[in-house]
């Protein structure tokens, strides 16, 4: 595999994990670009659409802050109510 | 500051991608296909459309057919018929034949010469506020089912919802809080950026780079990282000066 083909998988590994992430954790397209926006990033929300679809490339520093978007909206996701034990409920 | 002048074409892409702001255009396209639906659900159904009543000025909105357009203006030449009554009534409107209606004889006699022998009209209402009306109009007379109206009426509240978007005036309001806030947040991630360039002669997307991954590192989210970098850089005593 010569260094051309290894970066353009890795673009692809990329793409589609960030697409998977999104996916799994129920985040919209317009909020995951609106928080890559506030992060200083230069596409727009059409741009972000064409790459999730692998129409389009946009540049390994876009990627990233998509990627860290993404993440930020994740960890604010409230985690699921956990179940109490007998004891937690005696005051 | 100035608010208006970058926030102004911002607020509608923010809007926009917040799904706030729904263009008057794509409301009208989205309402189109609801006439044409309610046409092609309705077996007697002539044609369908939309009366749109924005200051008393009524405007068609989705007609699917010419004649439609004919029998509203006629309706809005006259200043009544049955799809202003339904607006201005707030009820639903039912011409079984117009060639013997008495509600609105000159109208009725006048779409008769056109070829349209009944009409059934339900009003378009955001909140309590009436928008317009949906109708549709039919060659036969009596030519709608208790079910063709329960038809039109469920069509009628879908349209009333898209109208009635953009008609809403607190959008915009709403829109620029977002706009202003994102706004902020970049400002600051950018002006982090700067400071990392120049304290450690990084090129822009180096820089971001880094910030990336020290907000990765800490746990925090790239606005808090960005606004302790600018913390540290913009008054470099606080270590020392704090009490």
């Amino acid at each position: 595999m010569n260094h051309r083909d290894s970066t353009a998988s890795i673009e692809d590994a990329q793409r589609r994990q960030i697409g998977r992430a999104m996916t799994r954790a129920g985040l919209s397209l317009p909020d995951v670009w609106l928080r890559y926006f506030s992060i200083t990033g230069i596409g727009d929300e059409y741009d972000i659409d064409a790459y999730l679809h692998q129409m389009f490339d946009l540049p390994a520093i876009e990627c990233d802050k998509l990627a860290h978007a993404i993440n930020e909206l994740i960890d604010e996701i409230p985690p699921a109510t956990r179940a109490p034990y007998r004891r937690d409920l005696h005051t | 500051m100035d608010d208006s002048s970058p926030l102004n074409e911002l607020a509608p892409l923010i809007g926009r991608a917040k799904g706030l702001f729904l263009t008057e255009q794509t409301a009208q396209q989205a309402v189109s296909a609801l006439a044409a639906a309610a046409k092609e659900a309705i077996p007697h159904a002539l044609g369908a459309g939309v009366s749109l009543i924005k200051g008393n000025q009524p405007t068609s909105v989705g007609a699917t057919d010419n004649f439609v357009l004919r029998a509203d203006d006629l309706q809005y030449e006259l200043g009544n018929g049955p799809c202003l009554s339904a607006w201005s009534e707030g009820r639903a409107t039912y011409v079984e034949d117009t060639e013997s209606d008495q509600h609105w004889p000159r109208w009725s006699s006048e779409a008769a010469r056109t070829g349209v022998r009944s009409c059934f009209s339900v009003p378009l209402e955001n909140g309590a506020h009436g928008i317009g009306a949906m109708k549709i109009y039919a060659a036969a007379p009596h030519a709608f089912t208790v079910q063709d109206q329960k038809v039109l009426a469920h069509l009628a509240l879908s349209a009333a919802v898209l109208l009635g978007h953009i008609q809403a005036s607190d959008t915009p309001q709403r829109i620029s809080e977002t706009a202003k806030e994102t706004l902020r947040i970049r400002d600051v991630v950018a002006a982090a950026r700067g400071i990392i360039m120049e304290r450690h002669d990084l090129p822009e997307e180096e820089a971001l780079s880094h910030l990336l991954n020290e907000a990765g590192n800490k746990g925090v989210t790239l606005h808090e990282h960005a606004q302790s970098v600018l913390r540290r850089d913009t008054r470099p005593d606080t270590l020392t000066a704090a009490p």
